[in-house]
C-alpha cells in the first residue's frame, strides 16, 4: 500500500526521515531507492580532515575527499546537490577546524532571518518576506547537528574568541584564482603571519595586507568544484566557518553572470582586503543577506556594494562583535584618500558630501543610506549603535521584522523612529541599560496593531550595584510589566511573546518587593501560542539539613521562585509554551545550569532545588488545569504541553517539562502527568519562539 | 453554528458543522466561492464513508487548533517525527485506513492530518532495516545482489549518520 501513494505523498514521508533510515529505504526496491537518492543527496553533510600537504609542508584541512570523488565521479549523486554542510570530523582530528561549519544552501526555502524566497523565478518582480522567524535557520540547523546545547554554548563563546583571533587571518586576495582549478597542492602562502592591529590601535590607519590561508583556499577549492556539480544554479551560499571567507571565493560567488543568488549568509566577514566592487544591479535576486563577523571597514565599504547590486533585497542582518566594535574604543575614523583607496573606496561611487569621521557615518554612509531605497522587510541588527540618522533611513513602510541587539546607547534611534509609519509583525530588541527602560517600553507601547511576535529583553547592566537600597521596581515603574495599553492597541494579533528582564543578584539589593509584582499574564490573547515571561525570586530558609555542600545546614538562605497569577494564562485558548525566566542571577546558574550534573560536590542541594521546583510547576499546571477545565469545560484537552524554566548566564540553558494530560478517573476535571527534561532533550522534541530570540539576540550579539 | 452536509464516494450523507468541514481548505474555499452555505450535500467523491468519518473526527478534534506556522514547511519541522498523544491514538488504525486517511487529507487539503500521516509511517519506518521495511510494508526487493552491495557501498557515508 505505501508504494501505491504517489510519488509526492512518498517524498513526503520520506522527508521526515534522518538520513541514515533514507539510507535503509534507498535499499529496499528500485522504486523507493529512485525516490530516496534525490533527498539523500539533496542535503550532504561533508565532514572535513586534517591531511598533511607535502607540498606545504604543513597539515590543510579538507573535506572528505572520498566522498568529495563520490559526488563529483560522473555527478550520479552530485547533480541532486542543493545544501551542503561541511562539518568537523572526530574531536581533535582537525582540532583547528573544530567550530567550522560550511553550508552552501540551493533552496532558500528556510530563512534564517525568516525571508522566504520563491527561487522559481528569477529576479523579476519582488517576492514577500515572510513572517520573521528571526534566527530560525540558525536553530533549524543546530537541530541538525543534533542540539546539543552545551555544545552550542561552548561554540557561541569560541565564535566571540574566534572572531577576534581570527581577525585579520583572511584568505589570500593575490594569486589565488590561479591555484583554485589546480587543486590544493598548488596552493602557496603562509598561515599568515601577524594579527592585524585594527582593533587595538584607535587610529585611522587600516591595514591592507593580502595574506594566504592555506585551510580557507583548500575548503574554497572544493566549494568551487561542488557548485559546478549540481543541476541547477546557486541560488543561496551560507558561509558559516569562523574563518575568513576567501575573497575570490566570495568574488566568485557574486560575479556570476546572470547571477540568481537569492541568500547570502556570511558569518564571518572581517578581512582587510579591499572592497570588492559590485556592478550596481548586478544581484537582481538576491532577497536576503546577512553578515556578520569581526569589525573590518573594508567589508562594510563592500556592503554598500552590494547593497547598491541588490535592488529587490527584503531581509537584511548586519552583526559585528561586540568586543570588536571600534566603538569599544572610541574608535574615530579620520580618512586620508589614500586609506580610502585602501580599503576600496571610490568617492565618486559613494557620492559623500563629506568623509566620515566616525563607525557611526560609516555604516550610516555604507549601508542605511542603501536600505533607505530598498523593498527591506526585515532588518537584523548586532552590536553597534543605531543613530538618529539611521531611523530616518530606514524604508519604515515596507519593514515588517526589526531584530535589534548590542544596541549600545541607541536611544537617539528610539526616539526618533516614526512608529506611526511602522507597520511590524515581528519586533525583537535586547536593550542594556535599565535607564532607557521607558524609551524602549514606550516604542514598544506605541506599535501600531498588528504585531504577532514581540520580544522584549532588558539586560539591567547600568543599575548601581554599590547602592543598598536599590530597588529597581520602584525606580523603573513598569520593568515587569506591558506598556500601559499594549493589550488594548494591538487587538489580538499576537502570537508569540518573550517578555525578559535579565538582572544579576547583588548584596542587600532588592527587586522583588513582594509577590503581586509578579508579571501579570494578559488574558487577551487568543492567539498566542508561546509566552516567556519573568519570574521573580524569593529568598527562603532550608528546611533540610544537608550533609555537604558549599551552604550546608538548615536554616540557610536559598532562592525560590514567587508565584506566578494564573488567572490569564487559564483563560489564553491556544498557549502551548510558558517559559518562566527567573530574574535571578543566582537562581538560573547555581540551579538550573547543574539541575542535571550528577557529579557537583553540592549535589543535594541541588536535588533540594529539584525537588523545589518539580513541586512548583506540579502545583502550577494543576492550577492551570482546574482553571482551563472551569473556563472551557472538559471537551477539549488544555493545550499547555510545554513549561521551560531557564537557566545559565546568557539564558542558553534550560529545563523542560512536558505535560502530558489525562482526563481524571471521575471525569470531573483534568489529570497530568509531568516530565522533566534538560534542554538539550527538550529542544530535541521542541523549538520555541524564545529559544530562538535567546539565542540569536544574546548567543551571537 | 451552521452546519453542511458532506457527501462520501459511496453516497453516504453526513451533517458537519461549517467550522469543523472548513479545516479543509478544499471545501473551505468551496464554500466561499459558493458565497453561503449550501443546501444540497457536497459530494467528496475520492474518499469513501469510513475514511470520511475518521477525516472528520480528526477535523471535530482539532477545530480549534491555531492555523499552522508560516514556516511549516521548514526542515527542522520536518525532521521531527514527534506526534500529539491524541493524533497517535487516532492513527492507530491499520495501514490500508492509515494511507487512505493520507490520500484524503492530501485530497482535502488538510496539511496538519497530512502532516500527522507522514509522521506515522516515517516512525514505522524509523530504526528499521530494509529487510524489516519491506516486511512492514509487503515490498517486494527487485534488486539483484550485486546491485543491492552496489548501493551499500556508495552510500555508506549516509549509513555513518
Amino acid at each position: 500500500m505505501f508504494l501505491r501513494l504517489p510519488n509526492e505523498l512518498i517524498g513526503m514521508v520520506l522527508g521526515n526521515l534522518p538520513r541514515r533510515d533514507l539510507f535503509n529505504v534507498a535499499l529496499c526496491s528500485r522504486l523507493l531507492h529512485t525516490l530516496v537518492i534525490p533527498i539523500l543527496y539533496s542535503n550532504v553533510e561533508l565532514p572535513v580532515a586534517e591531511k598533511f600537504n607535502p607540498a606545504l609542508g604543513t597539515h590543510v584541512t579538507l573535506v572528505d575527499e572520498e566522498l568529495m570523488q563520490l559526488l563529483q565521479y560522473g555527478r550520479k549523486y552530485g547533480k541532486y546537490i542543493r545544501r551542503i554542510r561541511v562539518v568537523p570530523g572526530e574531536r581533535g582530528e582537525a582540532p583547528n577546524v573544530e567550530e567550522e561549519k560550511i553550508e552552501i544552501d540551493e533552496n532558500s526555502q528556510s530563512g534564517g532571518l525568516g525571508a522566504r524566497q520563491d527561487n522559481s523565478s528569477s529576479g523579476s518582480g519582488r517576492k514577500e518576506a515572510s513572517s520573521g522567524e528571526h534566527g530560525r535557520e540558525l536553530e533549524e540547523e543546530d537541530a541538525e547537528e543534533g542540539g546539543d546545547e552545551e555544545e552550542e554554548g561552548d561554540q557561541l563563546k569560541k565564535r566571540e574568541e574566534g572572531g577576534r583571533e581570527e581577525e585579520g587571518s583572511d584568505g589570500d586576495d593575490e594569486g589565488e584564482g590561479e591555484g583554485f582549478d589546480d587543486g590544493e597542492d598548488d596552493e602557496e602562502g603562509d598561515e599568515g603571519g601577524e594579527e592585524d592591529s585594527e582593533d587595538e590601535s584607535g587610529g585611522s590607519s587600516f591595514v591592507v595586507e593580502p595574506r594566504s590561508s592555506d585551510t580557507d583556499l583548500a575548503i574554497a577549492n572544493q566549494i568551487f568544484a561542488l557548485m559546478e556539480i549540481g543541476e541547477t544554479r546557486l541560488t543561496s551560499f551560507k558561509w558559516l566557518l569562523h574563518t575568513e571567507i576567501s575573497p575570490n571565493l566570495f568574488q566568485k560567488l557574486v560575479e556570476v553572470p546572470g547571477n540568481i543568488l537569492s541568500t547570502l549568509e556570511i558569518l564571518s566577514h572581517g578581512c582587510n582586503s579591499p572592497a570588492y566592487k559590485l556592478p550596481e544591479g548586478s544581484l537582481p535576486c538576491l532577497r536576503k543577506l546577512v553578515v556578520r563577523g569581526g569589525y573590518s571597514p573594508q567589508r562594510v565599504a563592500e556592503l554598500h556594494y552590494i547593497l547598491r547590486a541588490s535592488l529587490g533585497l527584503q531581509s537584511f542582518g548586519f552583526g559585528i562583535g561586540e568586543e570588536a566594535s571600534p566603538e569599544a574604543h572610541d574608535f574615530y575614523f579620520q580618512f586620508t584618500d589614500e586609506e580610502m583607496a585602501g580599503i576600496g573606496f571610490e568617492n565618486d561611487d559613494f557620492r559623500w558630501e563629506e568623509k566620515p569621521t566616525h563607525w557611526t557615518d560609516f555604516i550610516e554612509n555604507c549601508i542605511f543610506k542603501n536600505l533607505k531605497n530598498l523593498p527591506l522587510r526585515e532588518l537584523m541588527t548586532e552590536g553597534f549603535t543605531l543613530t538618529s540618522k539611521m531611523a530616518r533611513l530606514l524604508p519604515l513602510d515596507s519593514l515588517r521584522h526589526i531584530s535589534l541587539s548590542g544596541l549600545g546607547t541607541s536611544f537617539a534611534f528610539i526616539q526618533d523612529i516614526d512608529t506611526q509609519k511602522l507597520n511590524l509583525e515581528t519586533c525583537n530588541i535586547v536593550y542594556e541599560r535599565v535607564g532607557e527602560l521607558c524609551l524602549f517600553r514606550k516604542f514598544v507601547g506605541d506599535l501600531r496593531p498588528g504585531l504577532r511576535h514581540l520580544g522584549l529583553r532588558c539586560n539591567v547592566w547600568d543599575a548601581d550595584p554599590s547602592n543598598s537600597d536599590h530597588n529597581l521596581e520602584l525606580e523603573y515603574p513598569g520593568l515587569f510589566s506591558l506598556p500601559e495599553e499594549f493589550t488594548e492597541r494591538q487587538q489580538d494579533t499576537l502570537e508569540t511573546m518573550t517578555f525578559n528582564v535579565l538582572i544579576h543578584d547583588w548584596q542587600n539589593y532588592r527587586s522583588t518587593p513582594d509577590h503581586s509584582q509578579n508579571f501579570k499574564i494578559s488574558s487577551e490573547f487568543s492567539k498566542l501560542t508561546e509566552l516567556s515571561v519573568p519570574l521573580l525570586t524569593t529568598k527562603t530558609k532550608s528546611a533540610k539539613k544537608l550533609p555537604n555542600g558549599p551552604i550546608p545546614g538548615e536554616n540557610k538562605d536559598f532562592w525560590v521562585l514567587a508565584l506566578i497569577p494564573l488567572d490569564g494564562i487559564t483563560a489564553l485558548p491556544n498557549l502551548r509554551v510558558l517559559t518562566l525566566n527567573p530574574i535571578s542571577t543566582e537562581y538560573r546558574a547555581d540551579f538550573v545550569e547543574s539541575i542535571f550534573e550528577e557529579n557537583i560536590h553540592f549535589k543535594k542541594w541541588v536535588d533540594m532545588h529539584q525537588e523545589l521546583l518539580v513541586k512548583y510547576i506540579e502545583e502550577l499546571v494543576r492550577t492551570y488545569g482546574n482553571g482551563y477545565g472551569q473556563t472551557f469545560g472538559l471537551d477539549r484537552q488544555p493545550p499547555l504541553e510545554w513549561i521551560f524554566v531557564v537557566g545559565g548566564e546568557g539564558c542558553h540553558l534550560e529545563v523542560g517539562f512536558r505535560i502530558k494530560w489525562s482526563r481524571a478517573k471521575e471525569n470531573v476535571k483534568y489529570d497530568f502527568q509531568t516530565i522533566i527534561l534538560s534542554g538539550i532533550e527538550a529542544r530535541k522534541l521542541i523549538k520555541t519562539e524564545d529559544m530562538r530570540f535567546r539565542k540569536t539576540l544574546t548567543g551571537i550579539a | 453554528m451552521s452546519q453542511i452536509t458532506l457527501l462520501s464516494s459511496d453516497n453516504v450523507e453526513m451533517k458537519v458543522d461549517k467550522e469543523v468541514a472548513e479545516r479543509s481548505i478544499l471545501i473551505k474555499n468551496m464554500l466561499e466561492d459558493v458565497g453561503e452555505t449550501p443546501d444540497q450535500a457536497i459530494p467528496i467523491p475520492n474518499v469513501n464513508e469510513g475514511v470520511l468519518r475518521k477525516v472528520i473526527e480528526w477535523c471535530e478534534h482539532h477545530r480549534n487548533d491555531p492555523p499552522p506556522p508560516a514556516d511549516e514547511d521548514s526542515d527542522s519541522r520536518k525532521k521531527s517525527t514527534d506526534i500529539e498523544e491524541w493524533d497517535q491514538k487516532f492513527m492507530q488504525v491499520d495501514q490500508e485506513m492509515l494511507f487512505e486517511i493520507i490520500l484524503a487529507a492530501n485530497y482535502l487539503d488538510i496539511k496538519p492530518l497530512l502532516d500527522v500521516g507522514c509522521k506515522t509511517v516515517a516512525n514505522m519506518i524509523k530504526g528499521k532495516s530494509p529487510e524489516e521495511i519491506r516486511k512492514t510494508f509487503n515490498i517486494q526487493n527487485d534488486f539483484t545482489p550485486e546491485e543491492e552491495d552496489q548501493i551499500r557501498r556508495e552510500n555508506e557515508w549516509a549509513e555513518d549518520r
